[in-house]
């Protein structure tokens, strides 16, 4: 296409890589002027609109915007080459699409390849390829990769600190309106009650069900805080904790949890 | 630690500083192995590394009413702003805590003091020498 010698980007929060990439592209593709180098996707997205080169080298794990978000935003404007740590899931996902990507550490013979079908694409001024259903597919991809562990923390704000409260520590979570009420023990053993703002319903999916049972329409018992549980009239029964005062209804609907036990 | 915190201040230099202070009395203390250097571990992770800015880490270990005190305080981007995945290392630091000290060792981790970032605080009763 052009008659100009192709120039790139690369974008890696980490000089050292930027450097070691920099450094293997001027020994196999000479001719390529890394023509910018970026700290992360913001600075990627601006520097490619001042500079305006052929190819973008993007590392995908970045501070801020990733090379995702900033690919989303250079769009079909230069060839991009995504850049990234050895992730399976990563991987795959980059796999499945036509996305040209370089995993770390980069080697001769991946990036010879690579070299190849850039040159191939500049030579042909050849379209690029509408990415935006592609990258956003792959957002979503890498974005949940992070979310699938059960949750081990809760937040809760209590005046002005945030406080972490780990779950095990917690003893129950009560709904209280949209607001979830977590009673637990803090240091030495003592009772503490904060309120957090993720709803009882989303905390449920979130919380290790080896750990936490659902007792109620309101309420989640850690079963490592239950000392015995009594049977009422009517099908009911109530939830008797090792180290509070206080007992949890426990729902019609829920009884036959204990049934076995 | 030291070497840890070296070798990622090679890698990012320009978004990490850090700070190490040791009160003398606490350099004979003995430490259960890797609890600092997860706590460490974990600011760069989770505050330093996602901050385009970057930021400092200050380690510091003392003696506070017969209990070694151990904080770890980061400016980065704060618990609110770290990704999910926080957890598993403090998860099993605390276990291997449990197994050291019992009841006696605490870990806390809390905002931080200028509002963002975070400090994680580890605590054990001091051995007498």
């Amino acid at each position: 296409m052009s008659a100009h010698a192709p120039t790139a980007l690369i974008a890696d929060d980490e000089p050292l890589l930027r450097e070691a990439l920099r450094t293997q592209l001027s020994r196999l593709w000479p001719a390529l002027s890394v023509v910018a180098e970026a700290r992360n996707g913001r600075e990627a997205v601006a520097l490619h609109a001042s500079h305006r080169p052929d190819i973008c080298f993007l590392d995908v794990h970045m501070p801020g915007w990733s090379g995702i978000d900033a690919a989303r935003q250079i769009g079909a404007a230069a060839h991009l080459v995504f850049v990234t740590a050895y992730d399976q899931y990563a991987i795959e996902a980059f796999a499945q699409g036509v996305l040209d990507y370089l995993v770390k550490p980069v080697d001769d013979a991946r990036l010879t390849e690579t070299i190849r079908r850039l040159q191939q694409r500049l030579r042909e001024a050849s379209a690029r390829p509408d990415l935006d259903a592609l990258l956003a597919s792959l957002a979503r991809q890498l974005g949940q990769s992070e979310k699938a562990a059960p949750l081990r923390w809760l937040r809760a704000s209590v005046g002005q600190t945030l406080r972490l409260i780990a779950v095990e520590d917690v003893d129950y979570l009560r709904a209280d309106q949209k607001y979830t009420r977590v009673a637990w023990r803090g240091e030495g053993g003592v009772a503490g009650e904060a309120l957090i703002r993720t709803p009882l319903k989303e905390l449920k999916d979130q919380l290790d069900p080896e750990h936490f049972l659902q007792v109620h329409r309101a309420v989640i018992v850690n079963l490592r805080a239950i000392s015995h549980i009594t049977r009422g009239d009517h099908d009911s029964a109530e939830i008797h904790l090792k180290q509070r005062k206080e007992s949890l209804p426990v729902s019609r609907n829920f009884l036959h949890l204990f049934r076995q036990m | 630690m030291r070497a840890y915190l070296a070798l990622m201040h090679m890698r990012i230099p320009d978004r990490l500083d850090f700070a190490i202070t040791l009160a003398p009395e606490c350099e004979s203390q003995a430490c259960v192995p890797w609890s600092i250097l997860t706590l460490v571990e974990n600011a760069v992770r989770h505050g330093i590394d996602p901050s385009e800015t970057g930021g400092q880490i200050d380690v510091r270990v003392r003696a506070v009413d017969g209990q070694l005190v151990v904080e770890v305080e980061d400016d980065g981007v704060g618990l609110a702003g770290s990704s999910s995945g926080l957890g598993t290392g403090l998860a099993s630091l605390r276990e291997r805590l449990r197994g050291h000290y019992g009841e006696a060792a605490r870990l806390q981790l809390e905002s931080g003091a200028s509002g963002h970032g975070a400090i994680a605080r580890l605590q054990w009763p001091l051995t007498s020498p």
